[in-house]
């Protein structure tokens, strides 16, 4: 069975099927789910943290050289 | 309301791994020297379930049992594993290619099991020998000219592959299949690319494109998957099952996915697009109007926003707009069909909702389509280096460090990118269920097949071929024909006696009379083990028989 996974709206898919919707003559639904703008900024900064955070993760796991790397990692072609 | 013809897709997936020893300039067989050190004993500790899988009893090293093929050219290079997967070496790849699932879901779990053997066997190898082995889930790296591509700029020099397999029936006009699916082919790319720094050097140069496989394919249709002229569609015909009933569609192009967003589109999508030919639900008014061309454009067109001529209805559209028009049929077909398949609704409804998303705000995919997730990545990573070209060696580094599948030095599954796919939704597996998948089948005729094994120890098989001997020693040919039949019914046939489990595939019309038919059997069977080269040279030479002495020609007993 199936486990439905929702993705939550976003502003821009919101904004987006708002439009279509108008498009297509019908009243825009009023999204349940949508976010007050406080919560949307501190979103915002919550990805930029974890941003900042993923670019110290791959300066620790990157093993070699970018020049060795690209030298040496050379395949042959497959099917 | 109209019923429904088609069939079970039954997935298969295959994936080539590109394999890099740290350390060493001799990267082009390092694929070769990964796979020789593999010991299947390894097994039981890497599935941690000793109880469903006894190496010790079942897969010892030295007796060759628990391989495909007596023919003792594959004996080395042939596994099976307790999940049902194979792994195997392919033109100095390493491959895994999944068990055959029934869902796209399933097929997902295993094609992150994949993932996960690979990785602990190289945790396994780097314990024991010191050797670091990053195995690579990509499908393109830097290589030399040689016989599969001219091309060899740096990065993006050679190819290899992943391969989706789907069941599909027999009287659908091979026509009408390669008509319909190439336009989804193309236009998907969005969806399933992985990303790639550069081009081949035959097409105008770009930093980044959409798809790594797109700027191999240079003609529509052929019957191979190498060579120069790579075809978008490939015609090479190996059912393994019933040839009368069934093709094997075996799709070329397509990426490696990280993502499982992409991975599972990638899989449903072709599920329901497959359906909908064979109920003659899609017309040509995708079919754009040149074929390759328009595959390279929509893998460089990184803004969405080109319009692409199609053919039928004399309009140019953007890819996205085409992609929506699918989605649209997907759900209506469904509707029309009155097809009640959970999994087949939720692709329908998710391939929309990303869809949309790409077009309002590509940037909320990170997470869940990866050429945007590595693109991200990437500019992030240069700008803070301060690095203002995308042609230098950091961006390729990380254009293949983000496919590692070591979980402790892949990009992909760094902390926070894997904290974000979980916020926004975008995680579809649980650890569980991929766990699961290293260990136990699908209910499939996959797991027939490592069930007879793990009874009977002797069988050796190919995906359709499965070979018994009974208590007197002689030989026996089993036809898995039909890759759709319900678990149920392979489980009946199940015995620990050998006579007794060939009686009862007797009775079930399983059984290939005659030794003729089955050394016909082996030899369409072996067009299927996809190295064209290999092949030809065998064709060759005598055909050996199916498995050396011990065939029963004469005396018809099987």
């Amino acid at each position: 069975m199936m486990r439905t996974v929702h993705l939550k709206p976003t502003e821009a898919t919101m904004a987006a099927q708002k439009k279509k919707e108008e498009k297509k003559g019908k009243p825009a639904q009023e999204v349940k789910d949508a976010q007050p703008a406080a919560d949307a900024e501190q979103k915002a900064k919550e990805a930029k943290e974890a941003l900042d955070g993923l670019l110290d993760e791959i300066d620790d796991v990157l093993e070699e050289n970018a020049e060795e790397f690209v030298k040496s990692y050379v395949q042959r072609g497959g099917e | 309301m109209p019923e429904s013809k088609a069939i079970p897709k039954m997935i298969g997936l295959e994936q080539e791994y590109g394999c890099y020893l740290i350390g060493s300039q001799q990267n082009r067989t390092a694929g070769s020297n990964f796979f020789k050190q593999f010991r299947p004993e390894w097994l039981s500790v890497l599935s941690a379930s000793g109880s469903l899988w006894d190496p010790q009893e079942r897969m010892r090293y030295e007796d060759g049992n628990h391989r495909f093929f007596s023919d003792v050219r594959w004996r080395e290079s042939n596994y099976l594993f307790p999940n049902g997967a194979r792994f195997y070496l392919d033109s100095e790849h390493p491959e895994y290619c999944i068990p055959i699932c029934r869902t796209a879901r399933e097929a997902l779990a295993h094609d992150k099991a994949g993932e996960i053997f690979m990785d602990e066997i190289s945790q396994r190898i780097e314990a024991e020998s010191g050797l670091r082995f990053r195995l690579i889930k990509n499908n393109t790296a830097a290589g030399d000219r040689n016989f599969v591509d001219f091309d060899s700029e740096w990065m993006g020099g050679v190819s290899f592959s992943t391969h989706e397999n789907y069941l599909v029936r027999r009287d659908v006009l091979i026509d009408d299949l390669i008509a319909r699916t190439i336009p989804f082919l193309i236009f998907r790319t969005p969806i399933i690319g992985a990303g790639k720094v550069g081009g081949q050097s035959y097409l105008p140069w770009v930093d980044y494109q959409i798809s790594q496989r797109a700027d191999f394919f240079k003609k529509t249709t052929a019957q191979g998957t190498m060579g120069n002229f790579r075809a978008i569609y490939n015609l090479r015909d190996c059912p393994y099952a019933d040839p009368e009933r069934f093709r094997r569609l075996h799709v070329i192009p397509g990426d490696a996915n990280m993502c499982e967003v992409s991975g599972f589109l990638k899989l449903v999508t072709m599920r329901i697009l497959l359906m909908m030919i064979e109920d003659g639900a899609l017309d040509d008014r995708f079919t754009p109007f040149r074929d390759c061309p328009t595959l390279h454009a929509v893998s460089r067109d990184l803004t969405l926003s080109e319009r692409y001529l199609l053919k039928n209805v004399k309009k140019s559209v953007r890819v996205l707009d085409i992609l929506k028009q699918y989605a649209e049929l997907f759900l209506k077909y469904l509707e029309d069909y009155a097809i009640r398949d959970p999994e087949l609704q939720y692709g329908a409804e998710l391939f929309s909702c990303i869809v949309d998303r790409l077009d309002a705000a590509p940037e909320e995919c990170i997470g869940a389509v990866d050429w945007v997730t590595k693109r991200h990545i990437i500019r992030e990573h240069l700008g803070a280096k301060g690095i203002d070209s995308w042609q230098r060696p950091e961006a390729y580094q990380l254009d293949a460090a983000y496919h590692y599948v070591r979980k402790d030095k892949s990009i992909f599954y760094r902390p926070s990118i894997q904290q974000k796919i979980k916020d926004a939704g975008y995680k579809l597996l649980s650890d569980a269920e991929v766990h699961e998948a290293t260990i136990r089948p699908p209910a499939t005729r996959s797991r027939f097949q490592v069930e007879v094994y793990k009874r009977l120890h002797v069988a050796q098989w190919n995906w359709r071929l499965m070979h018994v001997r009974d208590t007197a020693g002689r030989s026996h040919v089993l036809a898995l024909d039909d890759p759709a039949k319900p678990w149920k019914e392979f489980e009946q046939l199940l015995a620990d006696d050998p006579d007794e489990f060939l009686a009862k595939c007797k009775q079930a019309g399983m059984m290939l009379s005659g030794a003729e038919e089955a050394r016909r059997a082996y030899l369409n069977s072996q067009v299927i083990l996809g190295d064209e080269l290999r092949l030809r040279r065998r064709m060759g030479r005598p055909l050996t028989p199916l498995s050396g002495d011990d065939t029963d020609d004469e005396d018809g007993t099987s």
